[in-house]
């Protein structure tokens, strides 16, 4: 197992290479010049405009800039913002509260949706199971901000049970209602997907036999039913983690968390690519390393599945 | 003064409907259209598109906004003059004088013209407010230079933008100066306690020459106090300075009262002001602010890395230094309250990265610790017990908490969490002054916004046809609906090309009721600019 989990880690870096390599291309293809826009309304002065250029390796071409680039990241330097700070600290303070923010907004999704898809695939055509359909629809159809503003409104202006923004310090309580929120999303395809898995699975042939063993129907229902079913939504759930948090830029936004979609997204309208490109780095990191853990997941879930 | 980029959630999907709107209006070479650019990072799609609607309304053209997804890429299109439609001038002043919003962008080869606007006419009344003696005189020579403007229209005035603000019930005495900036040294907090403001993480390090950004400029204004400064009204008084004089309007000689120190005791000299301003000058500094110093001697070869230090600048003793400029000009000491020309302490030299984060300033204010900036959280200041001035802290501290949207800034002041809130979001324009939750302010600020018609562009040449032209299109407009229907009337109609809270100011300005709403005459002129040159107007 050794062995595969290492080639995946080697397998790794051409990804990183290739991703850093075509967000610079981006970068560097996006209309406008980042340095003339701190200047804002009033004049540019040509000798500042050059200095700044050449401080930030924008007079070179965008190879030299993402071969630059690479140098520094591999002594974890990965340069400065446009305000002047290095990008590891702008880093090492939003991704934090980021990741916090996706794992509480994962597990939102993963113990309602996984109980509520159960029940549900268990009852199916019930009562409790349309009204599941019906919620899980409209949780989908209605953009994540109506539901954001909304609770804001309502539970933190109103009834005064959540704060209703986040701010700088990001502690459990003030993120239990955007992680509710950036969740619900999830949420619902997590319960459709267990719900449609455990229907598929209650009328399979191991569980067929666990029930003409004489198993109780807890243990035929938690061991053989449940355990099967989770395959596809641990693959989801995997691969959300790093979509939560690449996604979180409303959520953050309406909350003021001050996270990594935030930064994101105010680096791209800013055009600084030193920002940029570290951010993604660290995103596709995430991606890879949370896809490593679901794929090892899949050994403890199903006995037939194996690495070597 | 300062510029801002208000971060709207709806950027990202504003930003793809811009991409299609631009190839939607890059078609259709045969026609003749006419768009103004605008960049839809700061919310500025909707006043555009009405503007347009009615322009092609009433004169029967085509006419689009074209939208720049990021404020960059429209600024760099218009500074290298690739621009080929009208754009977007949003405009406050560096310091409160009438001709701060004229000379830097209607003068010939002026720093901010892009428009390449140049009438000789306009630039003689600007040369004799730069030397009129008294006031009065100043402001009649500013009338009849906008005269000339409301006959030429470089750009097309649209309106003055109110301050909207809201505060909390917590907090009193919030008032707003003609900077578009809460006085907040007079606020006062029942049951005590520091003033939360609204505040936006820094851009740049907070020493004065690097900082040109609402976030950080709101800050260090509170930090730092100039030669002069500015009363709320506008007017410019002595701070630091004990006497600005000149016998000819070129040197000036500068004298520094006695006993000013700043917040860690160290005393305010000639040289705190010399240094700091040479420094900003010099082009390897890479100072954003640098070209606040192009009126002083030796600008230039600053600039281009020749000298240290800005050969205009004398220290004659601790306490006089004098300033030589390239231009004789009267109004020279109303400058100098700008952020730009703050002073510096001695120390702040020894490590200007580690000073711009834990800056010690000469103003009402300091850093309440050597860390009270918090990156992305905020900056707590309390009152300069050395701060020797006539600002009077009426609180026990200010502390500007860092928003990344202003909507959750406008919640937090509903649910109670922050004091003052500066700037209402877009969406909650409508209804703020009658929201039972908040104190709201809505009264007329500094911001000017216009849109610019560059000289370059075909049919709108400073002639009779582009005259006629920019007339028609001004007078296509109608102010009144716009200002009511898409900015809830937190927008007032221009009448000039300043701003009512600049001292001076006045509605009677000859030729201006050309930026009247009047379709009739807006027709007419149109008509007769094609009897010059046609206009394709296509099927």
């Amino acid at each position: 197992m050794w062995w595969y989990v290492g080639k995946r880690i080697l397998q790794t870096i051409p990804v990183i290479l290739g991703a850093t390599f075509l967000i610079y291309a981006l970068v560097f293809l996006r209309p406008g010049d980042p340095i003339v826009g701190l200047f804002g309304d009033k004049p540019v002065s040509d000798a500042v405009r050059a200095q700044l250029e050449a401080q930030y390796n924008l007079d070179k071409p965008f190879v030299v800039q993402w071969l630059l680039f690479l140098k520094g990241a591999l002594t974890l330097d990965f340069g400065l913002s446009y305000s002047g700070r290095p990008v590891i600290d702008i880093i090492a303070q939003t991704f934090p509260v980021t990741i916090k923010l996706a794992l509480m907004a994962l597990v939102v999704e993963m113990v309602l949706g996984v109980v509520a898809g159960t029940i549900a695939g268990l009852r199916r055509g019930g009562l409790f199971d349309s009204t599941m359909l019906v919620t899980s629809l409209l949780v989908i159809a209605v953009p994540i901000f109506v539901f954001g503003f909304l609770f804001q409104l309502l539970f933190g202006v109103k009834l005064g049970w959540f704060p209703p923004t986040v701010g700088g310090d990001a502690s459990f309580r003030d993120l239990i209602m955007p992680a509710f929120v950036l969740g619900l999303v999830s949420f619902a395809y997590v319960l459709r997907l267990t719900r449609t898995s455990v229907i598929e699975n209650l009328t399979a042939d191991h569980v067929r036999t666990a029930r003409a063993k004489g198993l109780g129907e807890g243990t035929v229902v938690r061991r053989h039913i449940l355990r099967n079913s989770l395959i596809p939504v641990v693959t989801f759930l995997g691969a959300d983690l790093g979509a939560l948090m690449a996604g979180a830029v409303v959520t953050e936004g309406i909350f003021n968390v001050h996270g990594v979609g935030n930064l994101a997204y105010t680096a791209i309208l800013k055009g600084e690519s030193p920002t940029i490109v570290s951010v993604i780095t660290v995103m596709v990191l995430v991606y890879v390393v949370m896809s490593l853990l679901v794929d090892l997941l899949y050994a403890a879930l199903d006995p037939r599945i194996r690495y070597a | 003064m300062q510029f801002s980029r208000p971060m709207r959630l709806t950027g990202i999907a504003l930003a793809a409907a811009c991409t299609l709107a631009l190839s939607a209006c890059s078609g259709g070479e045969e026609t003749d259209s006419f768009q103004i650019a605008v960049n839809t990072d700061g919310g500025h799609q909707a006043w555009s598109d009405a503007v347009t609607n009615q322009i092609s309304n009433t004169l029967g053209i085509k006419s689009t906004t074209k939208a720049y997804s990021s404020f960059d890429e429209l600024r760099t299109d218009i500074t290298e003059r690739t621009i080929k439609t009208a754009f977007r001038t949003g405009w406050q002043p560096d310091y409160p004088s009438i001709y701060n919003y004229l000379q830097p962008i209607y003068f010939t080869n002026a720093g901010s013209n892009d428009g390449d606007y140049s009438n000789e006419d306009f630039d003689d009344f600007m040369r004799q407010v730069s030397a009129a003696q008294d006031p009065e005189d100043a402001y009649t020579l500013q009338a009849q230079g906008q005269a000339v403007l409301m006959q030429d229209l470089p750009a097309i005035p649209l309106w003055y933008q109110n301050i909207s603000a809201v505060y909390s019930k917590k907090v009193d005495n919030v008032e707003f100066n003609w900077q578009n900036q809460p006085e907040y040294a007079g606020i006062t907090k029942s049951g005590g306690g520091a003033i939360l403001t609204h505040g936006t993480q820094p851009q740049n390090p907070l020493v004065p020459t690097a900082t040109n950004e609402v976030g950080g400029g709101n800050v260090i204004d509170q930090m730092f106090e100039g030669l002069v400064r500015y009363k709320a009204d506008g007017e410019a008084v002595n701070a630091v300075a004990d006497s600005i004089t000149s016998n000819d309007n070129k040197i000036w000689t500068v004298k520094i009262k006695d006993g000013q120190q700043f917040s860690d005791g160290s005393p305010v000299t000639a040289n705190s002001f010399v240094k700091a301003w040479n420094y900003g000058a010099v082009g390897k500094n890479a100072q954003l602010n640098s070209y606040f110093f192009y009126p002083i001697v030796g600008f230039n070869d600053a600039q281009e890395d020749k000298s240290d230090e800005l050969s205009g600048l004398k220290v004659v003793d601790d306490h006089t230094f004098t300033i030589e400029l390239e231009q004789a000009e009267a109004s020279f000491p109303a400058r100098l309250g700008y952020s730009a020309f703050y002073p510096l302490p001695e120390k702040a030299f020894d490590d200007l990265e580690a000073y711009g984060h834990a800056p010690i300033g000469n103003g009402p204010y300091k850093m309440a610790s050597d860390d009270a900036w918090e990156d992305d959280v905020q900056i707590s200041l309390v009152a300069n017990d050395n701060y020797k001035g006539d600002v009077k802290v009426k609180n026990d501290g200010l502390t500007f908490k860092f928003y990344t949207s202003l909507d959750a800034a406008y919640t937090d002041v509903q649910a109670g969490n922050l004091d003052v809130l500066e700037q209402v979001p877009e969406g909650s324009l409508k209804g703020f002054t009658t929201d039972a939750k908040v104190n709201a302010i809505s009264e007329p600020g500094s911001v000017f916004q216009s849109f610019t018609i560059p000289v370059t562009l075909e049919h709108f040449g400073m002639d009779e046809e582009g005259r006629l032209r920019r007339a028609a299109i001004s007078m296509a407009i109608d102010r009144e609906a716009i200002t009511e229907k898409v900015f809830h009337g937190t927008r007032t109609p221009a009448a000039d090309f300043s701003s009512p809270l600049m001292p001076g100011w006045t509605d009677q300005i000859d030729g201006n009721d050309v930026l009247q709403y009047n379709p009739e005459k807006a027709k007419e002129l149109w008509a007769k600019a094609n009897e010059i040159s046609e206009w394709k107007t296509g099927k």
